[in-house]
């Protein structure tokens, strides 16, 4: 199960990212690389979790694939295209980011914000687009904000907030779009909502039912819940990466997050649920037994 | 969750767009329409006032270039054509600056004279001027610019070591950056004063000291630098889109492929050219670049552009209103637009520093 260089699920989609020999890091390249070399597939028109301990690279995989972080060495190909080839502004048409941490801008409506995401389909000056009204109202309709288009971004609720900053990467209109930790801070039905709502993305290119989803998550009940394809980092490299059924098992969870735990289906959908032991629970049960 | 009744077709556009039209208005047709009325208050107010009809008469036979009409009148209004003109561009450069400074650091206390960018530009207009390099406006306007510059990279590292030091590296905090900046007014104020105390060729030539004025601005001047600030101006606003995306923090700009580096770059840039020409002209004045974005702020314009040019045409009419006031409230007597520009500015100081998040 872990394997570091996994070779792509027989019969598996199309690749939406395909990473080669990628190797990030921060400071004098003499430094040792916090990702990598890495190679990695990930499935067009599906939801990948990438799940690990702290510190296991997925904040600088995801920095890697915005290009905000320069590649050391290999490529990665979006959609079948080199990545290095593409200008900034063009890439941002194609893949979007939900940092962990966006800054909401003082005395700003819920439709600002959002409109703001139409900032890469611009001109060089700034000049409206045609598609920007009809992309901002989509957005704003799937995320359910129309009700809240006009009210200023500070007086929303957590949950809401976090609507309006995937309505806004949304109204980017990308057919690949990477999430980090979108559910951090959140309640456990909004963090649910949240998800269904990421797992519903549309393609807005149309070249698959749906978008190329990344999201680095936190919650592995959840990650399973609402994922096609999971891999778990450690260390920087890729520890198992295949269905949340064959990545989320007691090994791995072992090997990635140095966690015993039990592993049951979902009673209702079927999808692996976590359940963690922790040092005293075995004891204690056959004890008791 | 919100009511989902309001998703009909009609109310599905509706949010997107408000403003276009509003925002025409607000900034742009009613600051160009107040700069204007503005401009012949500027014109008629002072020691000797003048009807508004003498006024026109004068400024028409100025513009078509007949000369000065005979009369005390039409002398008084021509005499006050170089400091109207002067205000108008020092306006217009300190509201843009100031707005770019906020919009690169993300910090709403940016201001060319807070951050101690203006005392550092009269410093090297001073120290310039000692050493017998002020030759000419140009050879000024220049000194000011490099002041502005060497102020600007002081301030940040200052508050940038104070930060590491704290154990918060990373972006400075906006009061971190208040306080550098006025510990290099304070210095580069005393400095200066030392110059014009030491050097009678700064006595005699640095006329601002250390308050800002534009009783004796000269038309020459503004005409050379006019040029100067507008492409500060449209260097701010050919940043804008840029600006729009920084200010939702830098992954995001990065995501929505802006340059957050180039964008800050480009910013620095036309704070130099826009400080260093008000400085040139005017001498340090404070709060212009406080008062007209926070002000222009809370009427939400959609786009950083849009703020940047209304902040062009809202700090001019600022500056001129500013100078016509501190003329005509002792009249005969004047009060310098410096201190009416910190009198005007103090109060808006005081309740962005109540805002959450400015004083922590």
């Amino acid at each position: 199960m872990t394997t570091t260089t996994p070779a792509p699920t027989p019969g598996a989609d199309p690749a939406g990212l395909r990473l080669r020999g990628v190797e990030l890091g921060y400071g004098p390249a003499s430094a040792p690389p916090v990702v990598g070399p890495m190679d990695l597939d990930l499935p067009a028109g599906r939801v990948t979790a990438v799940i690990g301990a702290n510190a296991c690279g997925k904040s600088t995989l995801l920095r890697g694939l915005t290009r905000q972080l320069p590649l050391r060495a290999g490529s990665i190909d979006v959609l079948d295209r080199d990545a290095a080839a593409l200008s900034a502004r063009a890439y941002a048409r194609t893949v979007a980011l939900l940092p962990q941490h966006p800054v909401a801008p003082e005395g700003m409506t819920v439709a600002q914000l959002v409109e703001r995401g139409r900032n890469p389909h611009r001109g060089l000056l700034g000049g409206r687009a045609p598609g920007d009204d009809d992309a901002v109202a989509s957005a704003l309709e799937r995320a359910d904000l129309l009700g809240l288009a006009d009210r200023d971004v500070s007086t929303l609720s957590g949950g809401q907030r976090q609507r309006a900053w995937l309505a806004l990467v949304l109204a980017q209109a990308t057919p690949v779009v990477l999430l980090d930790e979108p559910t951090s801070y959140l309640d456990l039905n909004h963090q649910v909502e949240l998800l269904d709502l990421v797992r519903g993305l549309p393609d807005p290119t149309g070249r698959a039912p749906r978008a190329t989803v990344v999201a680095v998550l936190h919650e592995l009940s959840l990650a399973a819940r609402v994922a096609d394809h999971m891999v778990a980092l450690a260390g920087g490299r890729v520890a198992a990466a295949g269905t949340p059924a064959e990545v989320l098992v007691p090994e791995v969870l072992a090997t990635v997050f140095g966690l015993d735990a039990d592993v049951v289906p979902d009673p209702l959908l079927g999808h692996p649920v976590v359940l963690p032991r922790g040092a005293g629970d075995r004891g204690a049960r056959e004890g008791a037994a | 969750m919100p009511p989902t009744a309001l998703a009909a077709p009609a109310a599905r556009r509706a949010p997107a767009r408000p403003s276009a039209a509003r925002e025409g208005v607000l900034f742009g047709l009613l600051p160009l329409a107040l700069l204007a009325a503005a401009t012949v208050a500027g014109l008629a107010l002072g020691a000797r006032p003048v009807p508004p009809a003498v006024v026109l008469d004068t400024l028409g036979a100025l513009l078509t270039g007949r000369g000065v009409p005979e009369g005390i009148d039409a002398a008084a209004v021509a005499a006050r054509v170089p400091r109207t003109v002067t205000a108008t561009l020092v306006g217009a450069a300190l509201a843009v600056a100031g707005a770019a400074l906020q919009g690169a650091t993300r910090n709403p206390l940016g201001d060319p004279g807070l951050l101690g960018l203006s005392a550092g530009a009269s410093l090297a207009t001073a120290a310039g001027i000692a050493v017998g390099l002020g030759g000419s406006t140009a050879a000024i306007a220049g000194l000011a610019a490099l002041g502005t510059l060497a102020a600007a990279v002081a301030v940040y590292a200052v508050a940038a070591a104070a930060a590491r030091a704290g154990g918060a590296p990373g972006a400075p905090s906006p009061v971190a950056l208040v306080l550098a900046g006025a510990a290099v007014t304070a210095g580069a104020t005393a400095a200066t004063t030392a110059l014009l105390v030491l050097s009678p060729t700064v006595q005699d030539r640095f006329r601002f000291w250390a308050i800002g004025t534009v009783a004796r601005a000269d038309l020459g001047d503004a005409v050379l630098l006019a040029p100067v600030v507008g492409v500060g101006i449209l260097l701010a606003a050919a940043a804008a889109p840029g600006l729009d995306a920084l200010a939702l923090g830098d992954d995001l700009a990065h995501g929505l492929g802006r340059r957050p580096g180039r964008t800050r770059a480009a910013l620095l840039a036309a704070v130099v050219l826009l400080t260093g020409a008000a400085v040139a002209l005017a001498g340090p004045v404070g709060f212009v670049g406080l008062l007209a974005p926070h002000a222009l702020r809370r009427l939400r314009p959609a786009t950083a552009r849009a703020l940047v040019l209304g902040c062009a045409l809202w700090g001019a009419v600022l500056v001129v209103l500013a100078d016509v006031l501190g003329r005509i409230v002792l009249a005969p007597a004047e009060i310098h637009l410096g201190v009416t520009t910190v009198v005007l500015g103090v109060p808006v100081l005081l309740a962005l520093l109540r805002r959450p998040g400015v004083g922590a």
